[in-house]
């Protein structure tokens, strides 16, 4: 669904993104792991052809990104990290607007937007201004709105910042179900360990921009030269540095 | 009380290295254009210190009464102070007391009330006062320099403004604190809002009816005199205007008179007022501020059983978003939607209908004066032409801007920007183009045009404005400003300026190309045999119209479309 292919991104003389090739299947939930500043929201917005390369190209469904853009955004439902919005609309008449913009039917999107605002458990909401919303609520409706003209590939920056416990798992399972009614694949980026080992079939380490380990969690073990036993929190720390951490710690008070 | 006022130091800490640091922000960077506004802004001031000299140096010419009328005025300039002051403050208190986004880290420390207050109560002060100042503190050195007034004059003057300003901002803070605690601070501010403009505008239009312009002829002069002797400022013993016109008057006379007594009341009333706000004001904060939370919170659409009101309005502009085309459609109704809910936007609409009226009314009495119709004719063009140059800085130049943060939403849409931006002229040029063929199917009935002109003149106009909106779209896109808090500030940076000159030029070119067609046309009846003049100026002017329409049409909005396609996060 997504193949990047020799992917370099630099600001000035900063290389964000260094030489990266990574290949996610069509139907499968994909973990991209990584440190603060490792290049993982870059990588992202050149996917969705927010930003464009300084090298390599990025593939989805076979489409050059930067060539056919408007052909790949079709098939791109895009979740970012910061839940910015037309604070002056209300849920529904966001939703609406998204539909506009993607040129859906209105009474097919009226229909589909009842819907994802009920799934999401906004529909109290639905009459509501965004800007009384909270931060997890906003998240929740750029999911509804990436889910609005049923991608075929949902790329999600940091899914569980600002969800509640309760959010996290209808989110997870939203996501997951996607994949396994075999319609959609999800590219997710995340800090939280936890998530990527429930939730992703592979998963790939970004580390100063250059992937350090990319697979399934067995064969990320094999390449980090792990007994079976690790979590992905002890591998993520070896592979990305985690003993610059131990010594930080030492000899400092809380 | 060290403490405490350490802890005054500490909060104000933050904002007095923000506003050093000014000029070191992106938007700020540009020397020039700090320049640009330093110097307008110093020529406005001194435009009203030379207005204010000359008007007194004509009054003291009049025997008897002259003598008179610079006490009134000094009396009325404050009256007039003090009011925008007590305004500027409360509007200010709501926005720095109760809404700032600080708040919610400052009430979450264990920072004492008292010097969160008086921090807060500060900046309020200087943020809503320094505009005041700057352009009032110039009548009173023209009072100076007509009076020849001795060194105690500008001193008093030094000495007794910071506790006038402080006066009405006192009770601008207790205003606010009262009215959120029982309101919400964002409704009573939106409240004071349109009460204020609604004032402003209707001030507007008797000013503009009274022909202002008349005073300044030489033989009505003596009409005004008499007209302000009868004006009589209110002078209630109470008021600190008349206390300030007691303390500084009588200094600037041949035999000054001590204004000690004044001058005391002035800053013993100051003092008094600023203690009883920070008392009022500490007592009510917490409970305010809360409360304030509470109406952004739930700062609800007008619902009733779950049955939302102004359902024809939102079904008709839900409608709209399903027209064919329907990224236009769907930005029309965004846009109306979010420019409806912002009280900040539509509020200038209200500004917009005054100055309609204001042009209309104008050449109605530019009609009694001994100008033929073809004159007034084409000055109205030019006018009309910076009018909408005008309007489309403040509505067409921010519409790419006003995107803000969410622009993430179209750019990762399957939309092409060259769509988007010629939505977003389309959505500006309908309203614009309404406007200026009203104002020109008016002006030209009140000129008495033949309606063969009035045709010429809507077309101008249609294409004039056309021309605009592209621009501003167009310059817009090229100097998008979408982190930009305020709307109102996006037109202030160098893109604005940039988006003025080339439209006002625009305008002004265009208009001069289309003076020779126009002029022929206008001298055909007596001149029959040749009705297009020289030919090859006539279609010169023509050509260059075509061109310079197509221009301004084409060039920004490529232009900017290229600069929104490079655009990188």
């Amino acid at each position: 669904m997504i193949k990047v292919e020799n992917l370099t991104k630099r600001f000035g003389s900063f290389t964000a993104v260094e030489d990266l090739n990574l290949h996610v299947r069509r139907g499968e939930v994909f973990g991209f792991l990584g440190p603060n500043g490792a290049g993982k929201t870059t990588t992202m917005k050149m996917i969705v052809g927010l930003m464009r390369p300084t090298a390599g190209r990025v593939r989805v469904a076979g489409m050059d990104v930067q060539a056919e853009p408007l052909r790949t955004r079709r098939l791109i439902g895009y979740i970012p990290d910061h839940p910015f919005l037309y604070e002056k609309l209300s849920g529904q008449e966001f939703l609406l607007f998204i539909a506009g913009v993607y040129g859906m039917n209105l009474n097919a999107a009226r229909r589909r937007a009842g819907e994802l605002l009920r799934l999401f458990e906004l529909e109290k909401w639905t009459n509501e201004l965004i800007e009384s919303y909270s931060h997890g609520m906003k998240q929740r409706l750029i999911m509804a709105a990436a889910l609005l003209h049923r991608p075929e590939l949902v790329v999600v920056d940091e899914p569980m910042v600002g969800l509640d416990p309760r959010g996290a798992v209808l989110v997870k399972t939203i996501f997951k179900n996607l994949c396994a009614s075999g319609s959609g694949t999800v590219f997710l980026s995340t800090h939280t360990l936890e998530v990527a080992e429930e939730m992703c079939d592979r998963v790939a380490i970004l580390h100063r921009g250059r992937v350090v380990a990319q697979g399934s969690m067995d064969e990320i073990r094999r390449q980090v030269g792990d007994d079976g036993s690790g979590r992905l929190q002890e591998l993520f720390l070896r592979l990305t540095g985690g003993a610059d951490v131990t010594r930080a710690l030492q000899g400092f008070e809380v | 009380m060290i403490e405490q006022l350490r802890t005054f130091a500490l909060l104000l800490g933050p904002k007095a290295r923000g506003f050093l640091r000014l000029a070191r922000t992106r938007e700020h960077r540009h020397p020039l254009r700090l320049l640009f506004f330093i110097g307008l802004g110093l020529v406005f001031a001194f435009g009203i210190y030379l207005g204010s000299a000359w008007f007194l140096r004509q009054c003291l010419q009049v025997e008897l009464v002259g003598m008179l009328i610079p006490r009134k005025m000094m009396s009325l300039v404050l009256l007039i102070l003090v009011s925008i002051l007590l305004i500027s403050t409360t509007i200010s208190s709501f926005s720095i007391f109760y809404l700032s986004d600080d708040l919610v880290l400052l009430f979450s420390t264990p920072v004492p009330l008292g010097p969160l207050y008086y921090a807060r109560f500060l900046e309020m002060t200087l943020h809503a006062s320094w505009m005041v100042v700057f352009f009032g503190l110039p009548v009173f050195l023209a009072y100076g320099a007509v009076y020849a007034a001795p060194a105690a004059y500008y001193l008093l003057v030094v000495l007794l403004f910071p506790a006038f300003i402080l006066i009405p901002a006192a009770l601008g803070a207790i205003c606010a604190a009262v009215l959120t605690r029982l309101l919400s601070a964002r409704r009573s501010r939106d409240l004071l809002i349109v009460m204020v403009l609604a004032g402003f505008v209707i001030l507007y239009l008797v000013l503009r009816a009274m022909q202002p312009e008349k005073l300044l002829e030489e033989e009505s002069f003596g009409t005004l005199v008499e007209f302000l002797q009868m004006f009589s400022a209110p002078e209630s013993r109470y008021l600190p205007t008349l206390w300030m016109t007691e303390a500084l008057y009588p200094t600037l006379l041949p035999r000054p008179v001590s204004g000690v007594l004044p001058a005391l009341a002035i800053w013993t009333s100051a003092a008094a007022l600023v203690a009883i706000s920070g008392w009022v004001g500490t007592a009510l904060y917490r409970n305010a501020y809360a409360r304030a939370q509470e109406g952004r919170l739930r700062w609800r659409m007008s619902r009733e059983g779950g049955k939302e009101h102004g359902r024809f309005l939102g079904g008709w502009l839900d409608r709209l978003g399903g027209l064919p085309g329907r990224l236009t459609g769907s930005l029309l109704v965004k846009d109306t939607r979010v420019f409806m809910r912002d009280t900040n936007q539509w509020l200038q609409l209200l500004l917009l209908g005054a100055l309609a009226a204001v042009y209309v009314l104008n050449f109605i009495y530019l009609k009694v004066a001994d100008f033929s119709w073809f004159t007034l004719y084409t000055v109205n063009h030019v006018l009309m032409g910076l009018v909408i140059s005008g309007i489309a800085v403040r509505f067409v130049f921010p519409a790419v801007s006003l995107e803000g943060r969410a622009f993430w939403i179209v750019r990762s849409a399957p939309v092409r920007m060259g769509a988007f931006l010629h939505s977003k002229l389309l959505i500006h040029f309908l309203p614009l183009a309404a406007l200026a063929v009203l104002l020109s199917v008016l002006s030209c009935s009140v000129i008495g045009v033949p309606l063969v002109f009035v045709a010429i003149s809507v077309a101008l106009m249609l294409a004039m404005t056309l021309g605009v909106c592209a621009l501003g779209v167009g310059i817009g896109a090229l100097h998008p400003r979408f982190t930009a808090e305020n709307p109102a500030k996006i037109p202030t940076g160098i893109g604005g300026v940039v988006f003025m000159i080339t439209s006002m030029s625009f305008v002004i070119i265009f208009l001069l190309a289309s003076f020779y067609p126009t002029f022929i046309l206008f001298r055909a009846p007596v001149r029959p045999e040749n009705p297009i003049g020289r030919p090859f100026w006539f279609f010169t002017s023509l050509g260059i119209m075509a061109l310079l329409g197509i221009g301004a049409a084409w060039i920004p909005m490529v232009l900017g479309r290229r600069k929104l396609q490079g655009l990188e996060e």
